[in-house]
């Protein structure tokens, strides 16, 4: 379950972002992050764990979105640069294994959603 | 006024990377390096260390921080061999995490030591993700978990420096094949060492303290 300490940044993220509006009738509607593959984070934990860790602030109800990046790797022989879709981490071209990950491995807030409040969603 | 979106980019792992910087730079400064162990519970990790402190005799200069749940069994068994050893519970989550294991490596006598080894909570997911600050993370990987452990489990076996197949005494009397071990790594992990050690007959320590003793150089 890293998702909770994982969620657990991404809520203290969100309540930082949100103590700089100055509109105090500013309420958060939804959060986007950016989830790369290498992270494996299994959606409904994350859902759950966001949900349970917002309760009683004022990011309360805001739903979490999650813009998920495959895994990418280069082929140090070929150049190439393929998905893995696999658990094999190999060239999609070649087949070799001397690769490197270039990409997935991202975990960031990306955006937030605000709307006022009173106003319908 | 209509809804509308803010652009932020916050790194969600970006106090824990503080903290790991921080970590690597102590650790630079008095030159020790520092391993972390990653694997099930139960997978032999601390048997590990009591062989390599019993192999290493008085010529260590090593520590363990030793993290777990709960007990401090582990951190015990360690200390009978004259380890200095620091417990570190997490009281329910299932890693360590950088802040936890700084705050525990400032309170050892550093200038004694050449290598600190962290033993993570038993578990292949979560402390795979988080760094610790350490020079080299090492998988240990039991044979009688399964040879598609590594396919199941792709972080730690791709973030692992060095694998550690460990329990290699066992095979005669199970159904497997350890190459089918070093394949499912190697496809996940190409060319990463994988070590094949038993602590109970003491197959494969060799090979395992040279290499330690090299990381601690």
């Amino acid at each position: 379950m890293h998702e909770t300490a994982i969620c657990a940044n991404l809520v203290d993220a969100v309540l930082g972002e949100l103590e700089k509006l100055a509109d105090p009738k500013a309420v958060l509607r939804s959060v986007k992050i950016v989830a790369g593959g290498m992270h494996q984070l299994v959606p409904d934990n994350m859902n759950m764990a966001y949900e349970t860790l917002t309760r009683g602030t004022r990011a309360e109800g805001s739903v979490l979105k999650i813009d998920w990046r495959p895994t990418l790797v280069q082929c140090s022989d070929c150049g190439a640069k393929s998905r893995v879709d696999s658990p094999f981490f190999i060239c999609g071209d070649c087949e070799s294994g001397n690769v490197k990950v270039v990409e997935g491995k991202e975990l960031y807030l990306s955006s937030m959603e605000i709307g006022d409040e009173g106003d319908e969603r | 006024m209509s809804d509308r979106e803010i652009k932020v980019y916050k790194d969600l792992m970006g106090a824990n990377a503080e903290w790991a910087a921080k970590t690597r730079e102590l650790l630079k400064e008095k030159g020790i390096r520092m391993l972390n162990l990653i694997g099930s519970p139960g997978s032999g990790k601390t048997a590990l260390l009591e062989k390599t402190a019993e192999m290493l005799g008085e010529n260590r200069k090593f520590a363990v921080l030793e993290g777990d749940v709960e007990t401090t069994r582990d951190a015990e068994r360690l200390d009978c061999l004259n380890v200095p050893v620091s417990q570190l519970l997490t009281g329910g989550a299932c890693h360590l995490e950088a802040k936890l294991v700084h705050h525990a490596l400032i309170d050892l006598d550093l200038d004694a030591l050449d290598l600190v080894f962290v033993e993570n909570v038993g578990n292949m997911v979560c402390p795979a993700e988080f760094d610790v600050g350490e020079n080299a993370k090492i998988a240990v990987l039991s044979i009688t978990e399964g040879e598609d452990k590594p396919l199941k489990y792709p972080l730690l076996f791709r973030e692992a420096g060095a694998v550690v197949l460990s329990k290699t005494d066992l095979a005669p009397h199970l159904d497997l094949d350890i190459r089918d071990y070093e394949k499912h790594i190697w496809q996940v992990h190409s060319g990463v060492p994988v070590l094949r050690v038993s602590a109970r007959t003491g197959e494969g320590l060799d090979r395992w303290i040279a290499e330690i003793v090299k990381a601690g150089q």
